[in-house]
């Protein structure tokens, strides 16, 4: 079921109204009851899968605290580890490793084609994290089966996360707090501004930037270039609009899921990008994926090193396909690099710019707002440009043919999108706009202005006064203008949230 | 905050919204000016106009409609002065043929296929015209383009499908072949406040075809083919057939296999192309039972012009356009008279 589908507007206001009466295990049964019918709605033998990883990591977490002995808590941990992965591994890369291996090694072997469940991605390294910390003695597990089912299964974040970890959210399942009027309010503004962003910035801007990427080869570098920018704020706006909406779903039940979302094009460098962007799953990567690695603890090559491999993880998470993760391995350079760079550059400060001060890291304010300085543009910009390179892969589609054959690669595609820029192609850099009108171009550019400007004044924290505002009747009005404004620029085709195809 | 402050907000947004909605209907129905159907030679939908193809003609008792739904041929690609097409032509050679009084609506579009132009055949036979003419050739109902979802951007048929009297001619597999289930896109056809959106912010691309002529007439010689007709593209003839006539049984239709350049066209594109009026006769003859498709008439004018009254494969040139409102208006002139 879609967020933004007639079903969940439906859905929803149901799911809320009954869980606002109930209390105790009625209310976890119901929530629990709610979010299969939400999950399952499109494909109902999916839940099984839910139900499955639920039930595994459930016993396997008892087991773990239960045994006292290294081998038997290894071992509960391992089954957790192999049927959560080899849950992902085979409904998500095991067509595309036949493939690659085929492609490879003329192996000749079968390429299955299986549906993948939406939100696997999702819930695996969710229930995974669960496991893992009873393993690590962070928390103790939970003997209520109910309170386990729903934090799996909990349905607003369950198909495109947060990736929430058993620490934050399920003492709050356990034992849900009183919600209260605020609550309700704050939930509503937040799930209404997640829907303008998705319905009228993300799918208007996705409308102009999927056609142009779709055949880069039809168009001038400056289309190609205003397209993948549009896609940087398509793929931001539609993913954190989901966040939006699930933080405002749970906060309308009085619970408080984590942010996924800090402003991230703000970011001077690298690192900041990745604790402003994607943050439950950066996060997850870090505590579960790098630290087991080693960290920054073993010098500075092994740093380099597991920087790379837990992007190249983290591109691969995204998709089965190559261009997911050339656009992990890129982020991973940029990783690399910057760590680099930021061992280096006090040494090199010193011996040639003395008199210039540190420019150390601050720690990111909790709202994600970030206090503007001039000298923070170039390193703004800078990263922004590095990003942006990796959405060209990100956004290069595949042209599938009839019967499902591949004539075109993600990759292929996103070449023909950077030579389109970056090099001499026949349509050249410049040029009229290919099949559109100027007015329609200038309606793009104005669209993605305003999202961009939106942008970076709420992450410099201009106008965040306007979030106290309790005037029922302003607030009223605010929401009729967010309605309003998402009616009269519904985009042409609404499609699905980008991030559900992971 | 107490409860009543959220009665209030609720109240508040709700009241703001019914005001922005009954501006955006009399905006629409009062102030704006809207595209016709009727008086526009070039089909103003095509431009994202949201014609929704105005309410049926009110006609004087001896006036009679003829409304022709066909692709960029019909639409002028190529042709500046949209007075030259035949469309415009035609209500003048009926006139000199006795067929006089007659108002020709030209619905079509570039880019028109098979989906399209059975959602727009639903519509026509809802304005009860005297006859209905589908101007055509294999490509709309080629494998190549009937598994492609309705072309939304460069007209709004798309959204047309939502209107209920052209939705409910429309059988239950077209509309999920072709995802016309979408709640935004229905939204749209219901909401005054949608359709002021999307008449002002949607975009208005010429992607498939401009409507004033950027013509590029750059026509290679045995360049242009089509895929056949598959088993999808015989059925989407075939419920054009009877969506045509589902309102009046004895609606008129006429279908022409459309003009085609020879000399640009490939020898198997050709072929293919000379077999379509064979594949609509196919057709037809199979729903030969039902009384339904009496009316119906299949003409051939594949072959009707040489290649040098063409600017590309598929569209004609300026005498082209004069001789093929010629063609036609003996041929319809005839069916009206006799009505």
């Amino acid at each position: 079921m879609l967020f933004n589908s007639l079903e969940f507007l439906i859905f929803a206001p149901i799911a809320l109204a009954v869980s606002a009466l109930l209390r105790g295990w009625l209310l976890k049964v119901w929530l629990i009851a709610a979010s299969y019918v939400f999950y399952g709605w499109a494909q109902p033998s999916f839940c099984l899968l839910l139900l499955v990883s639920t039930a595994v990591d459930f016993v396997a977490a008892q087991g773990v605290d239960r045994f006292k002995k290294a081998w038997p808590r290894r071992f509960c941990l391992l089954a957790s580890i192999a049927t959560n992965l080899g849950l992902l591994g085979y409904f998500k890369y095991a067509g595309f490793f036949a493939e690659s291996i085929n492609a490879l090694t003329d192996a000749g072997l079968p390429v299955p084609h299986i549906l993948l469940p939406a939100g696997i991605s999702f819930y695996t390294f969710q229930t995974l994290s669960y496991t893992v910390d009873v393993y690590r003695g962070k928390l103790k597990p939970t003997k209520n089966f109910l309170t386990m089912a729903l934090y799996v299964s909990f349905f607003p974040q369950l198909v495109a996360g947060p990736i929430e970890r058993a620490g934050h959210l399920m003492g709050q399942l356990d034992s849900p707090p009183n919600r209260t009027q605020e609550d309700v309010l704050a939930g509503i503004t937040r799930i209404l501004w997640g829907l303008m962003k998705k319905v009228v910035f993300a799918d208007w801007l996705s409308f102009y930037s999927k056609q142009i990427l779709a055949t880069p080869e039809n168009f001038h570098g400056w289309e190609l270039t205003l397209a993948v920018t549009c896609f940087a704020y398509v793929i931001y706006l539609d993913f954190s609009a989901y966040s939006d909406i699930a933080i405002g779903l749970a906060r309308c039940m009085g619970i408080r899921l984590r942010e996924n979302f800090k402003h991230p094009y703000i970011a001077r460098n690298v690192s900041e990008f990745w604790r402003r962007w994607h943050i439950s799953l950066s996060e997850w990567l870090r505590d579960y994926l790098y630290f087991p690695l080693g960290g920054s603890r073993k010098g500075h090559a092994r740093t380099s090193l597991n920087l790379v491999v837990v992007m190249f993880l983290g591109g691969l998470w995204h998709g089965a396909d190559w261009r997911f993760v050339l656009w992990g391995l890129w982020h991973g350079l940029g990783l690399l690099i910057y760590h680099t760079w930021s061992r280096a550059w006090p040494r090199l400060r010193g011996k040639l710019l003395p008199r210039l001060k540190p420019n150390n890291d601050r720690p990111i304010d909790p709202d994600g707002f970030a206090s503007f300085r001039i000298r923070d543009v170039p390193a703004v910009a800078l990263t922004f440009a590095f990003v942006w390179i990796s959405w060209i892969p990100f956004a290069a589609q595949p042209i599938i043919g009839p019967k499902g054959r591949v004539e075109q690669t993600g990759l292929q595609t996103a070449q023909k999108i950077f030579d389109g820029i970056f090099t001499t192609t026949d349509k050249g850099f410049f040029g009229n706009p290919t099949g559109w009108e100027i007015v329609d171009v200038l309606r793009v550019v104005i669209v993605l202005t305003i999202a961009v400007l939106a942008h970076y004044t709420r992450a410099l924290g201009i106008g965040r006064g306007l979030a106290s505002i309790r005037n029922p009747y302003i607030i009223g009005l605010f929401w009729a203008i967010v309605v309003i404004t998402s009616v009269l620029l519904l985009a042409p085709a609404s499609d699905r949230f980008i991030y559900f195809q992971f | 905050m107490k409860r009543l402050a959220l009665l209030k907000a609720g109240a508040t947004c709700l009241l703001v919204l019914i005001v922005a909605e009954a501006v955006a209907y009399v905006a629409l129905n009062a102030w704006i000016p809207q595209p016709h159907c009727y008086q526009a030679v070039r089909n103003p939908n095509a431009r994202r106009n949201w014609v929704r193809y105005t309410e049926p003609l009110d006609r004087e008792h001896d006036q009679k409609l003829v409304i022709i739904i066909s692709n960029s041929q019909g639409f002028g690609r190529e042709i500046e002065n949209e007075t030259d097409l035949y469309t415009a032509l035609l209500p003048q050679e009926l006139a000199a043929r006795n067929a006089s009084n007659v108002v020709v609506a030209n619905w079509s579009a570039g880019g028109m296929g098979g989906p399209e132009m059975v959602i727009l055949a639903a519509r026509a036979a809802e304005h009860n015209p005297d006859l209905i003419v589908f101007v055509s050739h294999t490509r709309p109902f080629s494998r190549g383009r009937v598994h492609d979802p309705i072309s939304f951007f460069n007209t709004d048929i798309s959204e047309l499908v939502y209107l209920p009297d052209v939705r409910n001619r429309l059988p239950e597999k077209f509309l999920n072949q072709y995802e016309a289930n979408d709640h935004a896109d229905a939204l749209k056809t219901r909401l005054s406040l949608a359709q002021l959106g999307t008449r002002w912010f949607e975009p208005r691309g010429d992607r498939w075809f401009p409507d004033i002529a950027k013509p590029h007439r750059a026509a290679k010689d045995k360049a242009y083919g089509t895929p056949k007709l598959d088993k999808t593209g015989r059925w989407l003839l075939a419920q054009t057939m009877r969506v045509a006539t589902a309102k009046r049984k004895n609606q008129s239709v006429l279908w022409v296999s459309m003009p085609l350049g020879k000399r640009y066209c490939t020898p198997g594109g050709w072929e293919t192309f000379a077999r379509f009026p064979d594949e609509l006769n196919e057709q037809l003859h199979k729903q030969i039972g039902d009384t339904a498709q009496v009316n119906t008439q299949v003409l051939d004018a594949t072959d009707l012009l040489p290649s040098n009254q063409f600017y590309t494969a598929a569209h004609m040139n300026e005498e082209g356009h004069a001789a093929f409102a010629q063609w036609l208006a003996a041929l319809i002139g005839e069916a009206l008279i006799a009505e």
